[in-house]
């Protein structure tokens, strides 16, 4: 019979098949509507023109192992016919990926090399959804994850912590002025502009650790104590904090804007905590990165951090912080454009303070590139 | 130590420390599948458990950072719209931290797929910056829901090199000034898709939504506030979509050459004065498929033959609630076959809740006994293609539906009139 004639009476018999291969050698048959409806197939046969006999069946990708083909095969076999009703499809859907983990990886696995995108989103989402709302040991469980991120990783902040004389010092005197701070700040509560909790400790903590690199220049006055070598930080950060805050457009790190109001409220207020704040960096070594020797471009790890995970993990999570060490890089440059600052201005973060309270409050002080100081608060 | 004491207190928490790898039936089949895919599962996932996924394994410890999209929701922290001030004050801080947080360390700077913020307006100035980080971002699906119910931020300068990725826009709640025009018209070449949702366009200088690939629109309650007439023009839109909203400083479209589908509810007081109603439709010519809402007759009465144009294109026809005032029935349905003979093309006429309202202002009126209908004074429609009306409605007050299909029936007696009770309040 001729091609045309078969074409005409195309029985059951006559329907045209397409060959595939799989790339441990298998091959199967499949009807053309089916395979067709799979992009990866369809591109092969029209670029190709394989897979119409045995001989040249078509070789599937690698990630395509025959049980996942089968599967997929089933998927496509339903959702080719045009009839069905969105209702028959998604309970099609459901009942389809109700299979184990495994399979279900490889099947995302080998729909994605087929490019059967509904697939693929689907068998994510099945994936997602046994993953949503468990704790990592749960999922580490389900899927045999290695459970290789070591305690020493995990506790390397809190190492670098320790290991920092400046910085103990500075957690010390942090918990010992915040309730002072605190009962200040009730008193302070009618007068300022309405600002969080957090934020406010978050202004006071700032406040000192710039007391120290360098307190207000004029408000100077008042402490005897203040030495030569803060002199040249303490007129740059009270103009270069006053600047940022009001005019950063798009600034990658969290500037307060209450910065301004608390930093200059502050050394009024105490000149004992002054004396106090600066006592410690009098003693510090010169490597805390806050004295004028940071100019000549100390080489300190920037540590990157992750942000403190919340409660839902456990009290662990509460806790728990990463920081990246950046060892092949010491400094992380950032570029910043905002409306406010028509030219790029490059950040360099050169040095980091970490300092430990239940709230986790990072500071990190940067210098634009006009020499400027700034002192930046992240709070986790 | 604080610190000491806290890394005991870790060790205690995870009895055991470095796990031995299981045994060999155990292999792990998710970490082995590439990042793409991992990154669409973890697209399934809030934004939280995807940076918890960080603490899974080695193979997951970054790769919240590069995901290719950036969802954040206030509702993932328990704060929605019923959220009292006390849970709120309580809840947002730490909201708040995470966002900022998230946004920081965001690797994916230059080619993000996708940014969503969903939240309210509960700090100005921290929403502002995520906002403006976000645009930084370069997404390809840029969506911004301020829910701020009756108060809009104003989006903030977007700066025009950024946009070149834009596809998707969709703003809710904000405030436009001119910049805005402006770089729709100048920064974002591809965009395709943009939904408004109570935006306001403010400011002194006459507004545009002026974009040269966009194919699809959507305003709904936008209102204008300049004192200009707002323009919309865009060859390439294919379906346009306005509801209510308030234009009565003027709305116009112009080259809305390509246009399909167009839907337009409108609230006859507020949104658009009558002449723009006019005028609007008038511009509507090329429209495969047009449904209008709130529509009265005034607005369609074609009396001068010239003053519509011919919809050539037009097919299907959809009015609901239209022509609702205390007009004659007479009247209305003029203004009906003075408006549908301007598109011979037309095939579906519907109906929906139009012509009369279905309850009856005063509790004592007395529905009517017998009507009289005069055939002889009925004019016949010239919609030779017009075969099926359907008029969809819930309540025949007054047997006007009766005298509504009576006067349909007599005045296209090609066309087969479908009725449907559907209740609208249920």
């Amino acid at each position: 019979m001729s091609e045309s004639e078969l074409a005409v009476i195309k029985p059951e018999a006559l329907k045209t098949y397409i060959w595939l291969q799989c790339f441990d050698g298998s091959i199967q048959q499949v009807e053309e509507e089916v395979a067709l409806f799979c992009p990866w197939i369809y591109r092969e046969i029209m670029k190709n023109g394989t897979g119409s006999s045995k001989n040249h069946a078509i070789v599937l990708p690698e990630r395509v192992n025959p049980a996942s083909l089968s599967l997929i095969l089933d998927y496509c076999r339903f959702h080719q016919v045009t009839g069905r009703s969105n209702k028959e499809r998604k309970s099609f859907d459901e009942k389809f990926v109700r299979i184990d983990t495994e399979k279900l990886c490889k099947l995302a696995s080998a729909a994605l090399g087929l490019q059967l995108r509904p697939l693929v989103d689907l068998t994510c989402g099945a994936l997602a959804r046994i993953i949503g709302g468990k704790t990592p040991d749960e999922v580490r469980d389900i899927f045999h994850l290695p459970d290789d991120l070591t305690e020493e990783e995990k506790l390397e902040p809190l190492k670098n912590i320790n290991d920092d004389p400046t910085i103990r010092l500075l957690n010390r005197l942090y918990a010992k002025k915040r309730k002072e701070l605190q009962e200040r700040q009730k008193l302070k509560d009618v007068q300022t502009e309405k600002e969080q909790k957090d934020e406010r400790s978050l202004d006071e903590l700032l406040c000192f650790i710039n007391g120290d690199g360098g307190s207000r220049g004029g408000k100077a006055a008042k402490n005897k104590k203040k030495n030569k070598r803060r002199k040249d930080q303490a007129k740059n950060p009270a103009k270069a904090n006053a600047e940022p805050a009001n005019k950063e457009g798009a600034a990658c790190v969290v500037q307060c804007k209450a910065d301004n109001g608390n930093i200059s409220r502050l050394p009024h207020q105490s000149p004992d905590l002054q004396d106090d704040i600066e006592y410690p960096f009098d003693e510090a070594d010169l490597d805390d990165g806050l004295d004028p020797a940071m100019r000549e471009e100390i080489d300190r790890e920037v540590a990157d951090f992750e942000m403190k995970l919340n409660l839902v993990w456990g009290e662990r999570m509460l806790l728990e912080q990463e920081q990246r060490v950046e060892s092949h890089v010491n400094k992380a440059k950032v570029q910043l454009t905002g409306a406010a600052a028509p030219d790029a201005l490059a950040y360099e973060f050169f040095s980091c303070v970490q300092l430990r309270e239940k709230g986790l409050i990072y500071a990190v002080f940067s210098r634009g590139t006009k020499g400027e100081i700034y002192t930046v608060a992240i709070s986790c | 130590m604080l610190a000491v004491a806290e890394k005991v207190q870790m060790l205690h928490d995870e009895p055991t420390m470095k796990r031995a790898s299981g045994p060999t039936s155990d292999v792990d089949r998710l970490s082995a599948l590439p990042d793409g895919l991992l990154h669409t599962i973890m697209s399934f996932l809030p934004a939280r458990q995807n940076v918890q996924t960080s603490l899974l394994s080695r193979r997951w410890r970054r790769l919240w950072r590069s995901a290719p999209r950036i969802e954040i929701d206030e509702r993932d922290f328990g704060i929605s719209v019923s959220t009292s001030s006390s849970t709120l004050e309580e809840r947002w801080p730490r909201f708040e931290n995470f966002a900022t947080n998230m946004l920081l360390f965001h690797d994916n700077t230059s080619s993000l797929g996708e940014f969503r913020l969903r939240c309210r307006l509960h700090n100005w100035c921290h929403v502002d910056r995520w906002i403006r980080r976000g645009i930084e971002y370069c997404p390809s699906v840029l969506q911004i829901q301020i829910l701020n119910y009756g108060l809009g931020v104003k989006l903030p300068p977007l700066v025009g090199s950024s946009s070149h990725h834009l596809k998707r826009l969709c703003l809710w709640n904000l405030i436009f000034d001119g910049r805005f025009a402006d770089f729709l018209c100048s920064s974002c070449p591809f965009l395709e898709d943009m939904d408004l949702q109570s935006c306001d366009f403010c400011g002194i200088r006459p507004q545009g939504i002026i974009s040269p690939m966009l194919n699809k629109l959507e305003m709904s309650h936008c209102s204008n506030k300049t004192g200009y007439p707002l323009v919309i023009m865009a060859p390439r839109l294919t379906n346009l979509c306005l509801t209510y909203g308030c234009y009565l400083a003027g709305i116009s479209l112009c080259k809305m050459d390509s246009l399909v589908k167009a839907e337009i509810y409108i609230d006859e007081n507020k949104t658009l004065s009558q002449k723009t109603q006019r005028e609007l439709l008038g511009s509507l010519l090329n429209v495969t498929s047009l449904k209008l809402d709130g529509f009265e007759a005034d607005a369609m009465m074609n009396e001068n033959p010239d003053e519509f144009p011919t919809f050539s294109n037009m097919q299907t026809l959809d009015l609901s609630n239209c022509f609702l005032n205390e007009y004659e029935l007479d009247y209305k349905l003029e203004a009906l076959r003075s408006f549908i003979e301007n598109a011979p093309c037309l095939e579906k006429l519907i109906l929906q809740y139009c012509m009369f309202m279905s309850f009856s202002d005063s509790e004592w009126e007395i529905e009517r006994k017998s009507m009289t209908l005069h055939p002889e004074d009925r004019y016949i429609y010239r919609c030779q293609n017009l075969k099926l009306i359907e008029v969809i409605y819930d309540h025949d007050h007054d047997h006007q539906l009766i005298e509504l299909v009576w006067s349909l029936g007599i005045s296209l007696p090609d066309a087969s009139i479908k009725l449907n009770k559907i209740e609208r309040w249920v």
